[in-house]
């Protein structure tokens, strides 16, 4: 029966001098639309209130210091020395990431709903419609320019993505893995949620990557620095649009803290190579790992880069005093230098600082930098500026295209 | 929109919500550890104090 029914039949039950029960507003069912929107304002609700608390800390501190008898500057001084000051305001930093991450979950599948609907078309403009005959044109053309970029799909055809089509898919799935837990259904409607959440973040990113390896700016550099045949660059832009990734998943292990592996081929665990895994929570994370382990794949790690490129970044490396052995061996990995350049990248364009195919200055240097000072910057990103002569970059990002050769420890690619 | 960008919204703020919970647990525990520092120091000057 539907509410409108009901209502009828409630209607012409009442007799007269019934007293109608209070409805509250809040009882009644909320369209769509105020579902949405009763959450948005529920997190600026949740944040608001989060930052009220966090600006209460330092005076309600001082104050009870006072009634212990220091004075307000010794409370200050105490708060700043011990290092609470900043605890606690890499917390109010953290917070407001959170808060920026969910808003961006909730445009991304209003959009997402959009692009579905007549209203979406209603709100195209001329302007936008131009821009994407255009491009589309560039893609048969196979020259797209550095000023419109052309939007390149990605698959997205894995196992994994297929077994979170439905209850009966995901059984099948586990099936096949004997060694996977198999969940009931309602644990299963939750990772399926998880997981599609975490496709959107990563295939957004997939088709920045792609987007570069396609563009005309990618195959020149190649072409000029480092003599890649045409063949190269399509096996490269292979990679780059084939569905390489996977969420966590008893199939897909990842140790604990780490956001994102790649396994090489001829790693001996044939099952997971030439794939990354990421971590379930890298889509309400501030670090594009699908970038860096999606570069990673492009490269096999360090099989297909170029002695030239390695040269780089070897000369390029600064490491860090405070570095253990270890951090030093991964952070100077040129693989990881690699893949975390590519991330700058990613990051620049973001911000409207720098776009690839553009040749990168000083100025644009100096932005990094500031950006890298006012933790703008992801954590894999500002690792890369950290450990890196900074007067070496421009060559890097000017030369390196990421190179994949014929033969991976060919000597002929110094430019 | 689809009842199942909704749901998604819905988990994505769930977490949100909780991981913001967490981080407010977090920042009571340095509270508290300061607290704890400055009651240790409040002490250390009452001995000394005795002491004279």
């Amino acid at each position: 029966m539907n509410f409108e029914q009901k209502q009828k039949e409630d209607d012409l039950s009442l007799k007269e001098g019934t007293v109608l029960p209070e409805v509250s507003p809040e009882a009644l069912p909320l369209t769509e639309t105020e579902e949405i929107k009763e959450l948005d304002l529920k997190s600026d609700a949740e944040i608001a209130s989060f930052d009220e608390k966090a600006d209460t800390v330092t005076p309600n501190v001082i104050g009870f210091g006072e009634k212990l008898g220091f004075t307000s500057d010794e409370v200050t001084s105490r708060m700043e020395s011990s290092g609470t000051n900043s605890a606690l305001s890499g917390i109010k930093d953290s917070a407001s990431e959170l808060y920026k991450s969910f808003k961006k979950i909730m445009a991304v599948g209003v959009l997402a709903s959009m692009a579905t609907t007549a209203e979406a078309q209603s709100a195209k403009n001329p302007t936008e419609e131009l821009q994407t005959t255009s491009a589309q044109e560039q893609v048969v053309a196979g020259t797209p320019s550095s000023n419109e970029r052309a939007h390149i799909e990605v698959k997205k055809d894995n196992p994994q993505r297929k077994a979170f089509e439905s209850y009966d898919e995901y059984q099948k799935y586990v099936k096949a893995h004997p060694t996977y837990n198999l969940e009931g259904e309602s644990e299963f409607d939750k990772l399926k949620i998880e997981a599609e959440l975490n496709y959107i973040d990563a295939d957004e990113q997939r088709e920045w990557l792609a987007g570069i390896v396609h563009s005309k700016e990618y195959a020149d550099k190649g072409k000029k620095f480092e003599g890649l045949s045409d063949k190269e660059i399509e096996r490269r832009r292979d990679i780059a649009v084939s569905d390489k990734v996977r969420i966590q998943d008893q199939h897909h292990p990842l140790d604990a803290g780490v956001a994102g592996e790649y396994t090489p081929y001829n790693s001996g665990r044939p099952e997971l190579e030439g794939k990354y895994i990421l971590s379930p929570h890298t889509y309400l994370m501030n670090e594009p790992v699908a970038i860096h382990e999606g570069e990673h794949a492009i490269t096999d790690d360090n099989k297909y880069m170029s002695r030239y490129a390695k040269n780089l970044y070897k000369e390029a490396y600064r490491p860090l005093s405070s570095d253990a052995k270890e951090d030093n061996e991964y952070f100077s990995n040129p693989t990881e230098m690699n893949a975390r350049k590519r991330v700058l990248e990613y990051e620049l364009e973001q911000k409207g600082i720098w776009k690839y195919g553009e040749t990168f200055t000083k100025d644009h240097l100096k932005k990094a930098i500031e950006l890298m000072n006012q933790d703008k910057l992801s954590e894999g990103t500002t690792d890369f500026l950290k450990r890196i002569k900074l007067k070496n970059l421009p060559k890097i990002m000017n030369t390196i295209a990421g190179k994949i050769d014929v033969t991976p420890e060919n000597t002929q690619q110094d430019v | 929109m689809s009842q199942d960008n909704i749901s998604k919204i819905k988990i994505a703020f769930l977490k949100f919500k909780e991981q913001l919970g967490e981080l407010s647990e977090e920042q009571e525990k340095i509270i508290s550890n300061f607290r704890r520092q400055l009651e240790k120091e409040k002490i250390e000057r009452l001995r000394k104090d005795l002491k004279m």
